[in-house]
């Protein structure tokens, strides 16, 4: 039997809440079917399973908020007979749906009385390390209980950072100052936080995971400015012929030729894991979607070194409709690799990121503009875009760094290969 | 097909999907929309994903650029629609 | 109110218990001509006789049997055994004889025995006399152990230990004997059995006894220089454990560090974290920390030895650690 757990979607999450089961025990779940919605500080996720089976039974109800890694339902594998005995729990690792394993779906006849496969932990859920136990002295955590204070919302000051009971009272006491921080304070069964929380939410988490950033990374920052002559050119034959739903962003070759580069610096699409690099080997790009109202999320455009340019056009526009929605899936939210961060046709020249831990790297584009460039001794205009690495200087260096930014020139040369 | 008013609602139906938080009832004819809206790239392609569909007409990359404005939308696409 | 020392407050408990009760004996290696090991019980030979105070052959075994088989002939015996590391010549008399015979008979037969015994380290004497096996006696039902921490216990805690029908163990920590402190009257209702709070405090509580009371009340005077108030608490009786003072304590403060001249291992701190953790769990704000004596043979080389034991320092350190947030603020004072 596999267990269906409270996923981390992203180093910052901690808790989430249940708001609404969308299968009923006994119901048959396909791998990627959306089996619950849990709020989190970035929204309503649809949380994906990764066991194809039979859903056998809903451990936590609608309206409670459990920490990461918390058992939510039971799911009972392909070929498993219905549980009989009480099993051992598990010793993997929450579901991520990375390189996993998934056991063959039900077969129509039952199948011969064989061990249900277990499937082996993934290599690395993203964050982990930091988020499956809520750091809490025992008394900290009956106060926060006593007082309404939401625990993951605190920031401890104990050893190790352990929540003490000074940092829950502090919390409470400004939870007290702040009226409209009081919804916070809610006991957990209420279900849905109003927008003006969550949004307050989403800043303290992207205030906690990019202050961990510069607090832990040892970022170094490069950057070259890339002629988009010929990309451009490509871009515009290419946009010609075709419907408008067929159409291509630049953002989508910048995208794509950032995935396709880390082939010559494999150490950027990775993970830090407290203690050395965990090399990833697909590339799930994360693109930075900054939402309306402020506040940002960044969703895995995933396989995005393997997947045509139109496939990636339609994911990307896509996930900024859903995330501005605040629909978003675990997937989505948990499996990207290496950030991209653009700001946009009308943004800035040049983008020097924060790096998104565990990841190791952040590449950056600026807006495309047009700028004299010299080609074989002559001058011209020529619409050039800056493009930029912050990389984990624990992890890399500059040389490969440059290397990098070097293949993404390369590969926007020959637009019509990537 | 489409009237000017005919493009404008399904043009102020589009963009009520991609920003919801904006009061589109007071957004006027010749307002630059990427500006007024904060509509980056990725949301004015949605933009003319939504129109086509919507108006049932096909808008050419190199028109794209000039669909600036509500007004700009229905100069262009309703006298593209219609029956003349 | 007369200023005294710990060694004469053991001296005149002896004499009082001498005089009180003509069943009382002294019984030990070198208590009646050189007046004991630590003299302490200098001119009571002279004063009480020497059927009252005897000399004993050098052989634990021997003599505590012989003051097991005299409290159950109906005398009250205070044996002396010059420290806790020679006293493993009479586990076999103390655990199996005197442990058990009480219950063994149902309560037919009791032996109203007092061993008292040195213990403890810091003398450069080395392993074979410098251990703090308190732990060991604290563990067997049927004893009652008892450590006086201060000059007061040191006076007043052999009555109460010769009126019990139990065997007692009454520990006395061998660098305290020279420890001054004013001694008046016995306190109305004076009790041995439970523990005492020597500091109030309300950061931290320090749970400790015998001879590193003194180093746990010298951290808490240091950490209240840098505004942490902690709490230390004397056990005094190791068996019965009055778990119900530390429990109270913790549940006010929250935070525990116990602190024991024995080695960690199966220790008595070990007891009182597990206690602590079984009974009050829910008002830990941190993990317990237990400072002992490093886990290996005192050492006879000064500094290795001084290294080894707990000391005010290694104490103030264990509580500034499980006290959040006073701890930054601690640094500076402190990097003199």
């Amino acid at each position: 039997m596999a267990e269906f757990r409270m996923p981390t979607l992203g180093a910052d999450m901690q808790a989430g809440t249940v708001v609404a089961w969308l299968k009923k025990p006994g119901d048959v779940l396909r791998r990627g079917d959306t089996l619950a919605e849990v709020d989190t500080e970035k929204g309503v996720i649809d949380v994906e399973v990764f066991t194809a089976g039979v859903l056998e039974a809903i451990v936590v109800p609608v309206g409670a908020k459990v920490p990461v890694g918390t058992v939510m339902a039971t799911i009972r594998a392909g070929a498993e007979p219905a549980a009989a005995l009480p099993l051992p729990p598990p010793r993997g690792l929450p579901e991520t749906g990375e390189e996993r394993p998934v056991p063959p779906a039900a077969p129509a006849t039952p199948a011969p009385a064989t061990p249900a496969p277990i499937p082996p932990a993934p290599i690395y859920a993203p964050g982990l390390a930091a988020a499956v136990r809520l750091k809490i002295s025992p008394a900290a955590r009956r106060r926060a209980r006593e007082l309404g204070v939401d625990p993951a919302a605190v920031t401890g000051t104990g050893r190790g950072g352990a929540i003490t009971l000074v940092d829950v009272e502090q919390a409470a006491a400004r939870a007290a100052a702040a009226p409209r921080a009081a919804a916070i304070a809610a006991p957990p069964s209420v279900p849905m936080p109003p927008p003006a929380d969550r949004q307050e939410r989403m800043r303290r988490t992207i205030a906690a995971a990019m202050a961990r950033s510069k607090r832990e990374i040892p970022h170094y920052y490069l950057a070259t400015t890339i002629d988009l002559g010929r990309a451009m050119a490509w871009l515009a034959d290419r946009n010609a012929a075709v419907p408008v739903a067929e159409r291509l962003l630049p953002g989508v070759l910048l995208l794509k030729a950032a995935a396709l580069a880390v082939r010559e610096a494999p150490e950027l699409n990775a993970v830090w894991d407290g203690e050395r690099v965990v090399l990833r080997e697909t590339v799930h790009a994360g693109v930075a979607i900054a939402l309306r109202g402020g506040g940002l999320v960044i969703l895995a455009v995933h396989d995005t070194a393997t997947r045509p340019l139109a496939e990636l056009m339609t994911t990307v526009c896509e996930l900024t409709v859903r995330a501005r929605a605040g629909r978003m899936k675990s997937s989505e939210l948990a499996d990207s690799t290496l950030t991209v961060t653009s700001l946009g046709d009308r943004g800035v020249e040049a983008v020097y990121g924060v790096i998104y831990p565990p990841q190791v790297a952040i590449v950056g584009f600026g807006r495309i503009t047009d700028r004299p460039w010299v080609v074989n001794g002559g001058l011209c205009v020529r619409p050039v875009v800056t493009a930029t690495l912050a990389a984990d200087h624990r992890v890399s260096d500059g040389h490969r760094g440059g290397l990098f930014l070097d293949a993404v020139d390369r590969l926007l040369q020959e637009p019509e290969k990537l | 097909m489409a009237t000017r008013e005919e493009v404008r609602a399904a043009a102020v139906a589009v963009l009520g999907g991609i920003a919801p938080e904006a009061d589109l009832t007071a957004l006027g004819a010749d307002v630059p929309l990427r500006r007024a809206l904060d509509l980056d790239s990725v949301d004015f392609q949605n933009f003319l994903i939504g129109l086509t569909k919507a108006l049932g007409v096909e808008i050419a990359d190199r028109e794209a650029a000039a669909l600036t404005t509500l007004a700009a939308c229905m100069d262009r696409l309703a006298a593209r629609s219609s029956p003349r | 109110m007369t200023r005294i020392t710990y060694r004469e407050a053991v001296r005149q408990g002896l004499r009082e218990a001498l005089a009180a009760d003509d069943r009382v004996v002294l019984v030990g290696e070198d208590v009646g001509r050189y007046g004991g090991a630590y003299a302490c019980s200098k001119g009571l030979l002279d004063e009480f006789g020497a059927e009252r105070v005897r000399d004993a052959p050098l052989s634990e075994a021997a003599f505590v049997g012989a003051g097991i088989g005299a409290a159950l002939a109906g005398l009250l015996p205070i044996v002396e055994i010059m420290t806790v590391n020679f006293s493993l010549l009479a586990l076999d008399q103390i655990v199996n004889n005197a442990a058990t015979l009480r219950h063994m008979s149902g309560g037919q037969m009791s032996v109203p025995l007092v061993i008292r015994m040195a213990t403890g380290a810091g003398r450069q004497v080395a392993a074979q006399h410098s251990h703090s096996l308190e732990v060991w006696y604290a563990h067997v039902p049927g004893l009652k152990v008892l450590a006086a921490a201060t000059v007061a216990d040191a006076r007043w805690m052999l009555a109460a230990a010769l009126a019990d029908p139990n065997p007692v163990i009454l520990f006395e920590h061998a660098l305290l004997y020279p420890v001054e402190d004013d001694v008046d009257a016995r306190p109305a209702g004076f009790d041995p059995w439970h523990a005492a709070i020597r500091r109030p405090g309300r950061d931290a509580t320090i749970v400790t006894y015998g001879g590193s009371l003194p180093k746990c009340l010298a951290a808490a005077e240091t950490l209240a220089g840098e505004g942490i108030d902690a709490e230390v608490v004397d056990l005094r009786c190791l068996r019965p454990l009055d778990v119900g003072c530390v429990l109270e304590s913790v549940a006010r403060t929250h935070r525990a560090v116990v602190v024991d001249e024995g080695w960690k291992t199966c220790g008595l701190g070990a007891e009182i974290s597990a206690t602590i953790a079984e009974e009050r769990l829910y008002e830990l704000d941190a993990p317990v920390a237990r400072v002992c004596t490093a886990e290996a043979p005192i050492p006879y080389a000064q500094h290795l030895e001084t290294a080894a034991l707990p000391s005010a320092a290694r104490i103030a350190a264990a509580v500034r650690d499980v006290v959040p947030g006073k701890t930054a603020a601690a640094a500076a004072p402190r990097a003199e």
